[in-house]
């Protein structure tokens, strides 16, 4: 499409194209030091924005979606909207070269729209584990150019991934069993959600050491509160933004399906940041260690929202 | 039809009065079978000595959980099942039921409104606290029904065509609030919405089924209480004046108490449709017959009855998850409505008049 139109303007106004030719070297130049610089990047996920920042390469991105808001500044980039109602025109206006995002974006005829017009496609199911996490990371890293920086993030990873290994083999060996937990995404007092074994979050339980009551469920669902009573967790995992909108833990602790599970009763509520939590990102080492530090090294409510220093707990 | 003649032989006032009686067994019966059922295994024969001592393994799932969602049930059921028998007075019309004449949808729209945006609103404790949501449905349910009546009298006739059409319409428009109201919402706060729509009683709570009672509570004796002008009302408004019926009374009276029921019952569950319809049309082929005095206190009986065993149904199939019950009645209702439309549909087609047993 946009070969097409330039070569139209190549042929009608020569003047004006050799001034945009001009211009594009120029831009080219200046951000082409390393091999694959000066692309034109849309993130249609948090996750994907998340690491295209720590990557270094956020001055390349033109568009993100709703989800995503960390770090802070990427919230200075134009949104494209939510990346389940794609709109396939805003998109191609932003003459990506690459799009980086999880492959049930919707609509399927935006991605192909968007392939068609000549971007490079790097849409992959969500990482559900820490190994998943740095394969992406590694992936996007080489599609931007930004290897040794991929590297290097994948690195500090490891590092944290090797303490929680640690950890929970160490917990494995003393004979402990893993902690019961279940998440969920609560709203209001109307009824909360299971979020199934294929989401962020709950997946994220696992990785950590824990035991997720509800591991059998694919997809969120919607809960019926007495299953929560007879699965009986020993901590709660919920996201911020939930709880937030449900009017805080103690609202959550109010409910009363919560108030019976032990959870409930010991006031065991783990609260992180959800895109910290169930992004799978370049945060991911440092979210399981919190969560692991919420299941088994601290008492009562447990809060993580990733940012560098508001990890805190509180009885 | 059973009786085309205005006089009722005396048996069947008998009949009715079995039928009301049968009603409230049906009603108590579903209430000791779905109080013994659920995701949390309470044996049944346990439950009298765990209510006594107040305690047992699953006593506090039982008594904050399990009960005063049987409850709401009978609440918003008996709720929906009045609000559809007096519509069906008022509109002279078998096929009024406040989902298919968008009543429910206006509710929605009040309620769903007041989720997304009560931060939004002004900060009125009326707004703000546990009445701000009912409030809303209530004044979505007038709206709606204000404007089907007005989208539907004719000449002060309200052909039955017209009428439904009216419904179409205000679903329609309901439907695009909601739908905005959706695309307003994050992610998350919309997939709650959704579910929210489909009608469920999960949120029950003593407190909500507080709220949702004192709805009830006002519009339902009011209704009840309408049983005698409602029956002159079904054969027209010509002759329910004659009869002595302050006929714009009775219809402000019973547009506002259907109001506050139906208002009540979504901001309490949700879209949960066909109770309204399925209800008292099951109750007239039974009983034989329409008077409003038998008709209001059984459909409210029977409603209840209904919405608490679709509901054991909706929170037992796939546990740990659950159905929204408004899917569960969507099976049972829909094909009723089918069936009604084949049984009366030379009647449908011929004339406006109310069919089905007739009224005293």
């Amino acid at each position: 499409m946009s070969g097409l139109l330039f070569n139209v303007l190549r042929s009608t106004l020569f003047a004006g194209v050799v001034a945009s030719v001009g211009l594009v070297a120029a831009t080219t130049e200046t951000t082409s030091s390393k091999s694959a610089g000066n692309q034109r990047i849309i993130a249609l996920n948090g996750s994907a924005t998340e690491v295209l920042f720590a990557l270094g390469v956020g001055s390349q991105v033109v568009g993100r979606d709703d989800s995503s808001y960390f770090p802070p500044e990427v919230m200075k980039i134009p949104s494209i909207g939510y990346q389940y109602v794609l709109n396939s025109e805003a998109l191609l206006a932003l003459k990506p070269s690459l799009v980086v995002g999880r492959s049930d974006a919707r609509p399927e005829s935006a991605l192909e729209r968007l392939k068609e017009s000549g971007a490079r496609l790097l849409v992959r199911p969500e990482p559900v584990n820490l190994e998943q996490a740095t394969d992406r990371i590694r992936e996007i890293g080489a599609a931007v150019g930004a290897e040794d920086k991929a590297a290097s993030l994948v690195e500090d990873m490891n590092k944290d991934i090797l303490v929680l290994q640690k950890k929970i083999q160490d917990r494995k060996a003393s004979g402990k069993p893993p902690v019961k937990a279940a998440a969920l995404y609560v709203r209001g007092t109307s009824t909360a959600m299971i979020l199934g074994n294929k989401t962020g979050p709950a997946a994220m339980i696992e990785v950590a050491g824990g035991l997720n009551l509800f591991g059998d469920l694919e997809s969120s669902k919607p809960l019926t509160p007495e299953s929560l009573a007879a699965a009986a967790p020993e901590v709660i995992v919920v996201m911020r933004g939930g709880v937030q909108s449900a009017g805080g833990i103690e609202a959550l602790l109010e409910r009363p399906d919560v108030k019976m599970t032990p959870a409930g009763k010991n006031r065991r509520v783990i609260v992180m940041d959800d895109l910290y939590l169930g992004g799978f990102g370049p945060r991911a080492a440092k979210a399981a260690l919190d969560l692991y530090k919420g299941f088994y090294e601290s008492e009562g409510i447990y809060e993580a929202d990733g940012l560098s220093t508001s990890t805190a707990s509180r009885r | 039809m059973r009786d085309q003649n205005q006089a009722y032989p005396h048996w069947l006032f008998n009949r009715a009065n079995g039928v009301l009686l049968v009603s409230f067994v049906l009603l108590i019966l579903a209430v000791l079978h779905s109080s013994s059922r659920g995701a949390y295994a309470i044996p049944a024969l346990k439950i009298p000595g765990m209510l006594w001592n107040q305690a047992g393994d699953g006593y506090e799932v039982l008594l904050n959980v399990r009960l005063p969602r049987v409850l709401l049930a009978i609440i918003v059921g008996a709720a929906l099942g009045l609000a559809g028998a007096t519509m069906q007075a008022l509109f002279r019309n078998p096929l009024a039921d406040p989902g298919l004449l968008g009543i429910i949808s206006g509710a929605s729209v009040g309620a769903a409104g007041w989720m997304i945006l009560s931060h939004r609103l002004p900060d009125w404790t009326i707004l703000q606290g546990a009445w701000g949501m009912p409030l809303m449905a209530f004044v979505g349910a007038m709206i709606a029904m204000a404007s089907v009546w007005r989208l539907a009298s004719a000449a002060g006739q309200m052909p039955i065509a017209i009428l439904l059409l009216a419904g179409i319409a205000i679903n329609a428009i309901g439907a695009s609030i909601l739908g905005f109201l959706i695309y307003l919402a994050e992610a998350t706060q919309a997939q709650g919405l959704i579910f929210w729509m489909m009608g469920g009683l999960g949120a029950a709570t003593w407190k909500l089924c507080l709220v949702t009672g004192v709805c009830f509570i006002l519009a339902a004796p009011v209704i009840l209480s309408l049983a005698r002008p409602l029956d002159a009302l079904v054969l027209g408004e010509g002759e329910a004046y004659h009869l002595g019926v302050r006929v714009e009374r009775t219809k402000m009276i019973a547009v506002i108490a259907c109001s506050i029921a139906v208002g009540g019952a979504v901001a309490a569950a949700g879209g949960i449709g066909f109770i309204g319809i399925v209800v008292p049309h099951l109750l007239r082929i039974v009983a034989g017959t329409g008077r409003h005095g038998f008709l209001l206190p059984a459909s409210a009986l029977a409603g209840g009855a209904l919405l608490i065993t679709a509901d054991s149904v909706a929170r037992t199939i796939v546990v740990p998850a659950e159905l929204p019950v408004g899917i569960v009645m969507g099976f049972v209702g829909g094909p009723f409505l089918a069936y009604l439309l084949w049984k009366r549909r030379r009647q449908l087609a011929g004339n406006a008049a109310f069919a089905g047993a007739s009224h005293a």
